[in-house]
């Protein structure tokens, strides 16, 4: 094993990731070369130091804090039939059943006396949600506080 | 029929913001530990936190209860970091990231004014650790943190970060050589007591 080869392996040595048989090469090889040994006591002692920083205490009241957005996050992506008024709830409600009954090709009973469906509320949400969908994907997506409150 | 539906709905998202909420209170000091490592001080790791909480309430849905709660968190947090610095415009992605068994030699970067935070080595004050992890690139320094201050293994790291071990790998290596050559410029005599204690 030549030097390029062993530092390359120096860190994942420092941490017990090297497969056996590569473990022994590039020991053997520090064995042997003082510049590459200096190197990996290097590489350790920056490790053991890492580890030896002191925990970090968290900020007087952050979990209220934390706790505190979530609900916010809850009451800002609650279903519309659960932040509006009654009355209101009412209307959506009917609302939904005349378009599952549209969508079954049904009469629609309710939404004659109802005033129109607020549909393009309902995709405006769909859309966010489904850009939402994937919380590991590249782009966040960042909702008002006040979404869906409008 | 509406309301039953509603109503019962409502039941369940209760008790899941219970189960959610218990969780997060188990898990958010070590959470905001790796944050602090990862931003470097403690309005940006809040911020962080609060960013990856509010993540993983709106996809706790898709979280898979075989994994500890704290190991999905720590992920989501790491990939809101990723998005937070991409959002100031200063992560680069270059063939950097390449695996370096794999081919020419890639030149570490010196230039500090071209790294990806430097508001953030200016911001950290208090360790020469903490400030030499600012100067490492982001990818690189979420690796050697997850690696020596969560003490995750490889294939942990991987899967937290989404890519493969001999990324991580890689991702490790550049990431204490540029920490070391940080602190090789700028605190000489920490890196000759950190030998030392050996
Ligand atoms: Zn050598």
């Amino acid at each position: 094993m030549n030097c390029r080869n062993a530092q390359a392996k120096l860190s994942a040595l420092v941490d017990g990731e090297l497969p056996g048989r590569e473990a022994l090469l590039v020991r053997e090889h520090l064995l042997r070369c003082p510049r590459c040994a200096q190197e990996w006591r290097a590489l350790r002692g920056l490790k053991l130091a890492m580890g030896q920083l002191p925990d970090v205490e968290p900020p007087e009241g952050l979990e209220e804090r934390l706790l505190a957005a979530v609900r916010r996050e809850k009451e800002a992506s609650r279903p519309i039939r659960l932040w509006l008024p009654a009355a209101a709830a009412a209307v959506a409600a009917c609302a939904t059943l005349a378009l599952l009954n549209l969508r079954a090709d049904e009469p629609a009973v309710a939404s004659k006396t109802l005033p129109p469906v607020p549909a393009s509320f309902e995709v405006d949400r769909d859309q966010a949600y489904v850009a939402a969908s994937d919380p590991f994907g590249p782009g966040p997506v960042v909702l008002a506080a006040g979404y869906g409150r409008r | 029929m509406a309301f039953a539906i509603a109503r019962d709905g409502n039941v369940a998202r209760a008790l899941d913001r219970e189960h959610f909420e218990r969780l997060l209170k188990e898990s958010y000091r070590q959470a905001y530990a790796l944050a602090y490592r990862l931003t470097g001080n403690a309005a940006d790791a809040e911020d962080l936190l609060q960013d990856a909480a509010i993540r993983a309430y709106r996809f706790f849905h898709q979280y898979d209860p075989e994994l500890p709660f704290g190991k999905w968190l720590a992920k989501i947090l790491c990939n809101a970091n990723v998005d937070r610095i991409r959002r100031r415009g200063r992560l680069r992605t270059t063939s950097l990231d390449q695996p370096s068994e794999a081919g020419g030699h890639v030149p570490e970067v010196a230039d500090w004014n071209s790294l990806p935070d430097r508001a953030m080595v200016e911001e950290s004050v208090s360790d020469p650790l903490q400030e030499g992890l600012a100067a490492v690139r982001p990818e690189f320094r979420t690796a050697v943190v997850l690696a020596d201050i969560e003490g995750m293994e490889y294939e942990e790291i991987a899967q937290t970060m989404g890519t493969s071990v001999g990324t991580v790998r890689s991702r490790i290596h550049r990431g204490r050589k540029q920490l070391r050559r940080y602190l090789l410029e700028k605190f000489p005599d920490f890196v000759a007591r950190m030998v030392d204690e050996l």
